[in-house]
């Protein structure tokens, strides 16, 4: 065969290959709705999102944490999220010394809140370092979602997954290309239904894996003592414009404070439910908003209840 | 729970089509969640059968010209911003640590140095961030790959310009309709993704540059993954 008949021969098989874990992707439907419920319901008690993986599967762990941190649609609120991978000095500084698959549940530890998100990706479902921070996050309490790849009904036989994972969503393949290609449009769904959940009014406020976490109690305390977890203040950003994209930012007033850092504020034209959580504002109080996501206080108001 | 028969089609008309003021329980939100997955999972499948009858031609070509310049000692220099800066890490790591058999190719990401991004967004501008390393760090003979969904990063038509002017192949990804980048009219292959919506842009752009690199293997002699 001439070169160009092997060429088109290979470029038929390539698109060929991605149209079965495509159409694949619609039969978890229900998965990634239950998934992007409980999400949302961690997000709105004011927990956050950690992502990790390897290698490319690093570089997605770096597209979802700026998935939620700075949507492309415009008006959709910034969600607290962090990838692990990004930090490349304390992934080495970790591997070097205690070894590879350390390297995420270590940084994991000292990261994680009870109301957290911990999101694994791995294309092969059995990264040594993603199965054990999945495994971690499971015992600090954290609400698991493990992004996998493979073919058959058990593509991790030798891994923890399958346990460590309250959601398993798997792009159905074994090739590892077209496993990222799924898992991107995964994660461009689990962001926007996990929105879609936040905007509904009645939505959850409870997931299994919070419920199991609160029930063992006694756990939550050893693994509170093994790994101390002081929570540093985010440091409060300045100025009337977001110093991560450089958008002008909204001056609104807080009418009301609401449970899991969410406030209710006037907007001048109407009410509208925005995040505190990274302010310490009051009722009163005139902050500026970015993204639904108070960034700053501009002045202090009349009153200054507490939080209730 | 059930999912409703109501045509897909209906639901891609945008974001949040189906929050009708009496659809307000738990239950209801489920059911459009996972309609809507059912719609975009559709979608996405329906795009990449349409980008292999528009590029599928064009692809071969472009793997071809890179394969020449890979074969002649060319290096790959990929960038992007966001979501996209990304994809330019994954283009990287798939050309220089291949996961299927392949030969190992040179390539870097350029926006993987945290102190040479800031550096030059601080002292110059985010302009050029591309540009000036291409500047440094490019030959005649290398290959540039930018990704923009909507193609009008101005720091990635600038990178664009610094690699036709020092004689690189220059290969962009762009969506919708090309935007700034279609408007140059100096890239030697521009691969448009003809979607409004910037998550399926992102998603075809992913097959794109994995086909792209796929064929690349191909026309080097590499055997086809199994």
């Amino acid at each position: 065969m001439s070169v160009a008949t092997t060429m088109q021969l290979a470029l038929r098989d390539a698109f060929h290959r991605r149209d079965a874990p495509g159409h694949a992707l619609a039969r978890d439907s229900t998965r990634i709705a239950a998934a992007c419920r409980d999400m949302a319901g961690r997000f709105r008690r004011g927990g956050k999102l950690i992502v990790f993986g390897n290698g490319g599967a690093g570089a997605d762990a770096a597209h979802i944490a700026v998935e939620f941190l700075h949507p492309v649609i415009v008006g959709k609120r910034a969600l607290p999220a962090l990838a692990l991978s990004n930090d490349a000095a304390t992934v080495t500084a970790i591997g070097v010394r205690e070894g590879l698959a350390e390297t995420f549940a270590h940084q994991l530890a000292s990261w994680a809140g009870p109301h957290d998100i911990a999101l694994g990706v791995s294309r092969d479902g059995r990264c040594p370092n993603v199965l054990r921070a999945l495994r971690t996050a499971r015992d600090l309490g954290l609400l698991t979602v493990a992004l996998l790849g493979g073919t058959g009904p058990d593509p991790a036989p030798d891994g923890g997954a399958h346990a460590d994972a309250d959601h398993l969503l798997l792009a159905r393949t074994a090739d590892p290309d077209v496993v990222k290609e799924i898992h991107v449009t995964t994660y461009h769904l689990l962001w926007e239904l996990t929105h879609l959940f936040l905007d509904h009014p009645d939505g959850p406020a409870d997931d299994p894996a919070e419920d199991s976490a609160e029930n063992a109690a006694e756990d939550t305390t050893r693994d509170t003592r093994a790994h101390p977890r002081p929570a540093p203040p985010p440091e409060p950003p300045c100025g009337d414009t977001c110093v991560t994209c450089s958008d002008q930012a909204t001056p609104v007033t807080v009418v009301r404070l609401l449970h899991g850092g969410l406030a209710l504020a006037d907007t001048g034209t109407g009410t509208e439910e925005i995040s505190v959580a990274l302010v310490d504002a009051t009722v009163g109080d005139t902050v500026l908003v970015h993204a639904g996501e108070a960034i700053a206080v501009v002045t202090k108001g009349a009153h200054h209840h507490g939080r209730h | 729970m059930a999912v409703t028969d109501e045509p897909p089609s209906q639901e891609m008309r945008g974001l949040y089509p189906f929050l009708y003021p009496d659809q307000d329980h738990l239950r209801s939100v489920l059911a459009e969640a996972q309609r809507s997955t059912e719609a975009k999972a559709a979608e996405i499948v329906r795009l990449r059968r349409h980008i292999a009858d528009l590029d599928g031609d064009r692809l071969i070509a472009c793997a071809q010209e890179m394969a020449t310049r890979f074969a002649s000692g060319g290096r790959l220099f990929t960038f992007g911003n966001g979501g996209s800066s990304t994809d330019a890490q994954e283009v990287a790591t798939a050309f220089l640590h291949p996961a299927h058999p392949g030969r190992p190719l040179p390539a870097l990401a350029l926006t993987s140095d945290v102190a040479v991004v800031t550096a030059l967004s601080n002292d110059v501008g985010f302009d050029v961030v591309f540009a000036r390393q291409l500047a440094a760090l490019a030959r005649p003979g290398d290959i540039a790959l930018g990704l923009s969904t909507s193609g009008g990063s101005a720091n990635v038509v600038h990178a664009f310009r610094e690699a036709a002017r020092l004689g690189m192949l220059t290969v962009g990804l762009a969506g919708d309709r090309g935007g700034r980048l279609a408007e140059l009219g100096l890239l030697d292959h521009l691969f448009v993704v003809p979607s409004p919506s910037v998550h399926r842009i992102q998603e075809a752009q992913t097959t794109l540059y994995h086909v792209l690199r796929e064929l690349t293997q191909h026309a080097l002699g590499a055997s086809l993954p199994a």
